[in-house]
Order: structure tokens, then sequence, then C-alpha cells
């Protein structure tokens, strides 16, 4: 099952940090970096559907227990939740680091262009999870009064490290740089469109 | 008791983890079971040794420091003791080893060192509990698993190591099973394969690389397919049995399961194997180095890159001097881009911490550049800090014939698994025959031998002496070269020394490397950025090396048969030894001779102005003086008494035995007039304070090539000044500066033989 997603090259510029009016050159090299990123980066994800209670302070996520109130807004009366993880893999990041030396002004571009990537990708992911239709906004670790520190509790939940090579460094930075874990909201339709077998709402 | 896993079947077991899901905490780790339900720890073990594993490995994966904290020990031994008991003598206990759940640097903060050592204390705390085996396993990491394996190997106990594949045949990082194996099997492993991500058919491809990269016995643990978004499996146990028929037959010998199988799995497999004989594999793989993506074999000639080398270096030694590793990195870069397949790394200087400098280089260059590298160092602790550093299996430059240097070197070469360069000189100098370099050649393999270094990983080399000096040095180098290729032994050759001091020097050097590449040389270190190298080295792949080295180099020049007409001045300068002998005698008819001598030394004066501009080199610079030596003894015949200029005495410092440039400085003082006391090589601070006081010398002069003696340069200087003997001190040497030189406290930094003639001239007149 390929993913396939467009990089946006607004989204990319402005990631790269470009505001206003610029020359072609940068579009150049913004063409480039677009280019390079779909060709070099191997991207996986992974998810697993939790069934979800909140008593407003707390969240219960397939047993993994997280402190916020941001996140219990968000899933109230809600009873799954989606919990992904996407990744470009390690090579852009080689990449990215090796034109940091010879060409610093593409280093940046690509880094946007990456940053772009995942976003767009990660869309893509949820697009097919829950099947056609807008997707929700993503929430995640480190978001609103959802201490970061849960990334390593999301990895582990999700075994994405043996399964899609995604660790959490000890500052919970997670490695590769263009990954991300993210709760997303399963909007509820009718059980038989939907795609999620083992939703515990199913009726 | 030493187990051999070799030329049979073996059968271990399948997931443990798969077994427990749900039955721990969320959030919690399954090793806690050790504590809390060691009964179900034990049941699942007792599963797989009645299936007929005769190996299982402990429920310890995620049991280290980083994950599991303050009570790692006591889990590991928990872990030990219930699959021991649960083993009964039925089977062997593996303490499984997982990786630590964070990167390593680059990719992420974790270091190298830490990560050794939290891998250290989780096996000596499974070796103490009374594991039979460690195995490392699931890690994707080639660095992770090189710190695992170092660690692991100072247990005395076997070790197994496997990676983590996907199906595109590389691991998460990038890291190819070619590479593995080599890193693997260098350091040591009894066993090396592949576990996880992947179901059995996806791991067929990457077995069969794993069999062709290594001759010890290859394990197989794929997963039972691949979970879906609920955990389950989609490989039945008879599709996975299908599967492992067909690895079997490839020579994979130790199978099991991991993610996703049960003793349902392992029964069948056992069922299998009963069935099965054992398929013997070979390596096809040749020797070779490589970084965690790219393996360099030696089939045709490799390019070792050697501009990351401060020696004769202006701009390196000063980006090392000031710790801009961006320039360091920006040189690596531009010869891998330039065609070089190896880089060689050397970051000698006095007065800076090799060790510690060149861990940082071989971190930074090997982080943003893929090559294989060669650690270039005689400094032991430089030579450690680099090996164990570098991630993928690296050249060490150099040994020699000293026993000393081969008792000091080896065994650092042994326990990182590298290769390593011979050079064919010991402490007597290089010798100037063929046979003298193969005698020192093999005493190398033989002391390789001693410290169970295989003769294939050996490159000798046989040394590049400038034709400067001596236009015969270049065929030597090509007869040794090519009797060592006729014995099957490596070579490799620094090929820009052939043409120190000459003019042409890239027209010398190409021609050069592609004379000793048709002799059968198997590496050349070059500046790969000079497209002529790269040209006579393309020439040389494609077969269309010249066979002939042409000593024959375009200085321009005139004979004696010529010379009419030509003053002093210019039989000087032209080397013209019979004319100048006639010149000067005619001078001596209508000159005083201590005139002749102040014409004499204002010609040989001028010869050293040209030098210094450039526009005459060094093997004319050596023939003018040696007309002035002849002039001078002419002179000596009328006036004896004149020959007194002073006494120099010189000297190559303890440690260091070249003296090339030491001999040349010796020839163009004496050929000036002074009388020059040559120490020789090698001599300590001792003899040269004996000397001194003997000769009641004004002026001594020191030499040294090496950094790693630049510092006894430095301890002979403090001798003398201790001693307060009363003379002027000159040094010199390609890494030494004047910076160094004022740093140690000598009076005169000497660039070259003529600087040392005007600071002669200036101390004693």
């Amino acid at each position: 099952m390929k993913t396939t997603f467009n990089i946006d090259v607004d989204e990319v510029k402005r990631y790269a940090g470009f505001k206003g009016a610029h020359d072609n050159k940068l579009d150049l090299l913004v063409e480039r970096a677009i280019s390079e990123v779909l060709s070099t980066i191997k991207p996986r994800a992974i998810h697993k559907i939790l069934s979800v209670t909140t008593d407003g302070e707390t969240v219960n996520a397939g047993g993994l227990v997280m402190k916020s109130r941001d996140l219990s807004a968000l899933f109230k009366d809600k009873q799954s939740t989606v919990l992904l993880c996407t990744t470009l893999g390690y090579e852009i990041d080689k990449s990215i680091s090796e034109y940091s030396l010879t060409e610093p002004a593409y280093a940046i571009c690509l880094d946007g262009a990456a940053t772009a990537a995942i976003e767009a990708y990660t869309d893509e992911v949820q697009k097919e999870i829950i099947g056609d239709g807008e997707i929700s906004g993503r929430f995640s670790a480190g978001y609103g009064d959802l201490d970061i520190s849960y990334q390593s509790d999301i990895i582990k939940l999700l075994n994405a490290t043996k399964l899609i090579g995604v660790s959490v460094s000890s500052s919970y930075l997670l490695t590769p740089m263009k990954s991300v874990t993210a709760f997303a909201d399963v909007p509820c339709k009718s059980c038989a469109d939907c795609k999620l077998k083992y939703c515990i709402a199913r009726k | 008791m030493k187990i051999d896993f070799n030329d049979r079947l073996i059968l271990s077991d399948g997931a443990m983890g798969t077994s427990l899901d749900g039955k721990y905490p969320v959030g919690s780790s399954p090793e806690f079971l050790n504590i809390t339900n060691g009964k179900l720890i034990a049941s699942v073990h007792k599963a797989y040794v009645d299936a007929g594993a005769q190996i299982i490995y402990t429920n310890t994966f995620g049991a280290n420091v980083l994950k599991t904290g303050a009570m790692t020990e006591e889990l590991i031994e928990r872990g030990v003791k219930i699959a021991k008991e649960a083993a009964q003598d039925k089977a062997l206990v593996a303490l499984d080893v997982g990786p630590l759940g964070e990167m390593i640097e680059p990719i992420g903060s974790l270091t190298f060192d830490k990560a050794y050592d939290v891998f250290l204390t989780t096996v000596q705390a499974g070796a103490k509990a009374g594991a039979d085996i460690i195995v490392i396993e699931t890690v994707a990491d080639l660095q992770e698993m090189r710190a695992a394996i170092l660690a692991a190997k100072t247990t005395g106990l076997p070790v197994f190591a496997t990676m983590t594949f996907t199906s595109g045949g590389t691991t998460f990082t990038g890291c190819t099973p070619e590479s593995f194996a080599l890193v693997a099997d260098s350091l040591g492993v009894d066993a090396l394969g592949a576990n996880c991500s992947v179901g059995p058919f996806d791991l067929i491809p990457i077995a069969e690389r794993l069999l062709s990269a290594t001759d010890k016995p290859v394990i197989i643990k794929a997963n039972a397919g691949m979970p879906d978004s609920n955990g389950s499996y989609d490989i039945t146990p008879d599709q996975f049995i299908d599967a492992y028929g067909k690895l079997i037959d490839k020579g994979v010998s130790i199978v099991g399961g991991c993610c996703g199988t049960t003793p349902a799995y392992i029964a069948k497999l056992n069922k299998l194997i009963e069935t099965k004989s054992y398929v013997p594999h070979k390596r096809t793989l040749s020797t070779a180095v490589c970084s965690a993506t790219k393996v360099v074999t030696f089939e045709k000639l490799t390019v070792i890159g050697e501009r990351i080398n401060p020696t004769g270096k202006k701009l390196m030694k000063a980006a090392l001097y000031a710790h801009d590793y961006d320039y360091v990195i920006k040189q690596a870069i531009e010869q891998r881009m330039a065609g070089a397949d190896v880089l060689d790394i050397n970051c000698g200087l006095p007065e800076l911490n090799e060790p510690e400098v060149i861990e940082t280089i071989v971190k930074r260059v090997s982080d943003v550049c893929a090559l294989p590298l060669q650690i270039d160092s005689n400094n032991k602790d430089a030579v450690e800090k680099g090996l164990r550093i570098f991630c993928g299996r690296a050249i060490v430059n150099s040994v020699n014939g000293e026993r000393k240097v081969l008792d000091n070197i080896l065994p650092l070469v042994k326990k990182y698994g590298a290769m390593v360069v011979g050079l064919t000189l010991d402490e007597n100098g290089i010798p100037d025959t063929v046979q003298g370099r193969l005698t020192i050649a093999e005493r190398i393999l033989k002391a390789c031998e001693e410290y169970e270094i295989s003769r294939n990983d050996v490159i000798i080399d046989p040394l590049t002496l400038t034709i400067a000096t001596d236009a015969d040095n270049a065929q030597v180098t090509i007869d040794t070269v090519k009797a060592l290729k006729a014995k099957g032994i490596k070579t490799v050759l620094g090929i820009s020394n052939i043409s120190f001091g000459m003019p042409d020097r890239e027209k010398i050097n190409a021609e050069f490397l592609r004379s000793t590449a048709a002799a059968g040389l198997t590496l050349a270190i070059i500046n790969p950025n000079v497209v002529s190298m790269m040209e006579a080295v393309v020439d040389a792949r494609g077969g269309k090396a010249a066979g002939v080295f042409n000593a024959k180099v375009n200085i321009k020049g005139v004979s004696d048969e010529n010379a009419e007409g030509f003053d002093i001045n210019d039989c000087i300068r032209e080397g013209l030894k019979k004319s100048g002998v006639d010149k000067t005698k005619e001078l001596l008819k209508e000159h005083k001779p201590l005139e002749v001598i102040e014409i004499l030394t204002a010609a040989l004066d001028k010869v050293g102005d040209l030098y210094e501009k450039g526009e005459l080199y060094l093997p004319q610079l050596i023939m003018s003086a040696e007309v002035a030596k002849l002039a001078f003894d002419e002179v000596r015949k009328v006036l004896p008494e004149s020959s007194d200029k002073g006494v120099i005495v010189i000297a190559t410092v303890k440690g260091d035995i070249h003296d090339i440039g030491k001999n040349i400085v010796k020839a163009v003082l004496s050929n000036y007039g002074y009388q020059v006391v040559d120490l020789g090589k090698n001599v300590d601070e001792a003899k040269v304070a004996d000397a001194l006081k003997e000769t009641g010398a004004k002026l001594l002069g020191l030499s040294a090539l090496m950094t790693t003696t630049a510092v006894n340069m430095k301890e002979t200087v403090k001798h003398i000044r201790e001693l307060s003997i009363d003379c002027k001190i000159m040094v010199g040497g390609a890494v030494i500066t004047p910076e160094f030189a004022r740093e140690i406290g000598a009076d005169y930094y000497a660039k070259d033989a003529n600087a040392s003639v005007k600071i002669a001239r200036e101390v004693l007149g």
C-alpha cells in the first residue's frame, strides 16, 4: 500500500522561512528541494485504534493514562481515537546534514520541503485510515498541556521502533527528525460504511 | 567449555513478547514479569523447550539501565535464572539484549561511550547470572550493534548478533547486510543474522546476502509476517515452514521465530529440521572494508584520498589547530565526489591532542561521508580512539618491522577487526633492495599471524622514496610491488612522495601510478582532486597502464661538453663537476684562496636563491652543492686551514628514523665549508648533549618528521638548556612550524637546507 501525496510549494516556502517577495533563484532551490525530497524519502506509517475514556482531567487511551485537560476536551464524547506515527526515514536527515555544510541555503529549502512532506504524508495516512472525507487536526505530545514526555509511552504503545524505526531521544526528540506521532479524531458516521472494523463503539 | 555452533542445524525459540501480550500493564514492559510473574515466563520457556528449542532467549529484551533503571540487574538475574531452570540441561540459555531505545549520535543524542557502558552493565549482569550465550538482537543501527558486540566480547561468552532489516534490504538506518556481516564477523561474533521486522519470505534475499558475506553460521528469526493495526500476524505456521525450508536449503543454520510466533511454530520448525540436513555455505565476498552503507573490495585499483593530513598542507594544519572541522569535512566530501574509495584521516600535529581530535574528525566525517576510512597515526591512543568510533571496518596505517610497534598496534587491529598497513622499514631504516623490503614484509606478516590477523587483511607499503635523491628509487618500489603481488599480498603506496623536490610533480606522479598499477598495486594514496591522477587511475583500472617508469625528467640542463665560456657561477648552477673544478683551478691562479672561497660561496648563494624562488629543484641544489664541494676541495689543497668554518652537530631525534632531510642539510652545509658532525637518526638527548660537549659545537640542528617524535625534539631542547650548554639550536622537519620552534625554545626554524645555511652563517660566520 503505497501512499501518494503532493508537496505544496507554498508550504515549503513557509517552512523555509520565506516571507514575502523573493527572486526566482529561491524558486529554483525550492523546486530542486521538492524533487530531492521525493526521491530520497522512505515514508512509513503505523497506527492503532484505541478506545478512549476521560474524566475531564485525565485521558485513558487504550490503557495509556495521560494527564491533560486539552486532550480530555478533544476526547469529550468520543469513544475511540487513532494513534498514529509516521516518518520519512533517516536518509533525508542525512542529506540535510550534508548540505548544511556544502550548500547551506539549499539545506534550508530541503528542510522546509521535508517538513512539508511529512505533514502532507501524515494527512494522506489519516485519510486512508478513516476513509473519505475531511480529516481532523492532529494532537501530539507537546501540544497544549499534553506533556512531551508521553512521547516515549506513545512510541512504546505503537511498537514504533521495531515496526517503522522511530525512536525517542532522552530529550524527547523523535528520531528520524521528520517523524510525527499524533492522536487523530475518528469522525463517527454510520457503522456500516466505516472502515474501522475493530472500533469498540461499533454497533 | 567452548560450544561449537558450526556445521549443524540449531533450533532456537520463538517470540516471548507475543505470548505476554496483555499480561502486563500498559506503560510497563514485559521484563518486570520476571519478578511479578516468574511462573508465566517459565511456562513460556518450557513450552519452547518442549517444542524442541535448543537455545532459548531470556525475557530481558528491554532490560537495560536506560529503560529499566535501577531494576536492571535484578531483572536480568531473575530472567537468566528462570530460563536456566526451565531449560534444565536440554537447552542453552542466551541473554537477550535488545536495542537501547535511544539512537546513537549523529542520529540521536546518545554517545557511543554511554551506549557501550549501558551494554557493558547489561552483559556483565547476564554473564554473572550464568547465561551461556549473549545474543544482541533487533538492532537497526550498526553503531549501536558495534557498541553492544564490543561490550559482549568482554564477557568471554559466545556472541550472537542479529539485526532487523526492512523488505528494502537494509536496516532503517541504511545499513546493508554486507556491511553488518563484515563488521560483526571481524569483531569476532560466533554467529550473525537477521531477526524481526519482516516475515520469513522477505528475509530470504537478506539471508542470501548474509550467507555470501561470512563463513560464520547465519541466524534467521523471522516474524510471523506483518502485524495489522490490531496486532494479528498474517503468516501461518505452515507458510512459515515453507519459507524456512528454503532458508535452510540456502545455508541458514540457526533458526527460530520472532514477533507473532508461538511454540506451535517452533514445534513445526523442529519437525522440519528432522527432515533436513545442514547445508554448508561459503563467503564469496572478497576481503573488504566498509562503512555502514558502503562496502569497498579491492578487485580494481582502490583510491585512498590523502587530503586530510596536515603534513605539508598549510591550510589543513591551520584548520586543525583552529578546530575548524567544517573545513576538514568539506575536504572529505570533495574527495568523495572526485572518486576516492577510502579516505585517509591523519591529524597528527605537535601540541594537538591527537586522540581527541581524531575521534572528533572520524565521527564528523563519517556523519556526512559514507566512505570507509584509513586511520593514519602512530599514536596508540589515537589509533584506538579512531577505530573505536568509526562505524564500519577501517584500515590502520600503520605498523612497520619494528617489534615494539607491532606489539603496540596489532592488538588494536585485532580487537576492532581492522585491516592493517605494514611499512617495509624498521629501526635500521629503509632497505635499499627489494629483498630487504620483502624480508621486513615477511616479518610483519608473521607478527600478524601471531595476533591471529589473516594475511588477507594485511596491506604492505613498500615505500615510495623521491627520485630527487636517487633515480633508482622508483624501480625498487615497483619491483617490490611486483614481488608482493606474486605472493598474493596486497600493496599500497603514497604516490606523490615519488616527486618530492622535483618539477612537473603531476606528470611524475601520474606516470608512477601507472607503472605501479601495472606491477599490481592494490591501493594508491593520492589526491583525487588532481585530474591527471584520476585519469591515471581510470587507465590503470581499464588495463591501459604503462609498464615501465620513465625516470628521466625534463630538467633543463647542459653538460660539460658545451660548457665553453661558462664561468664558475654557471658551472655550479648547472652542476658541472669537471668544468667547475677546472674553473676553480683557473681562479686560484688569479686570486688569493680566501677570495676564491668568497666567489664560490656567492655562487652557491645564488643557487640557493633560485631554489627558493622555485626556479631550481632539489636535485639541482644537490648537484650544485656537489660541484661546490669539489671546488672547495681544490681550495683546501692550497690553503688547508681555510676549511674550518665551525662545527655543527646535527641529528634526527629519538624515535625518528627519517633522515633524508637531515642528510641533504648535512651535504649542503659541509659543501659550504662547515664541519658537520652527523649523529645519525633515533638519537636520544643524552647523546646529543655529549656530542655538543665533546666537539664544542656552537650550532645544533635537530630534525623530526613525525608528530609523535616532535615531542622528543622538545625533550632534547629542554635537556640541552638544562645542562646550560652554550649553543644555538635550529630545528626543522615536515611537521615542524616556526610556532613550534618558538614554543620548545629553539633559536631558529630552518625551513629547508638553504635556510640552514643562512642560519649557520649568522651563528658561525
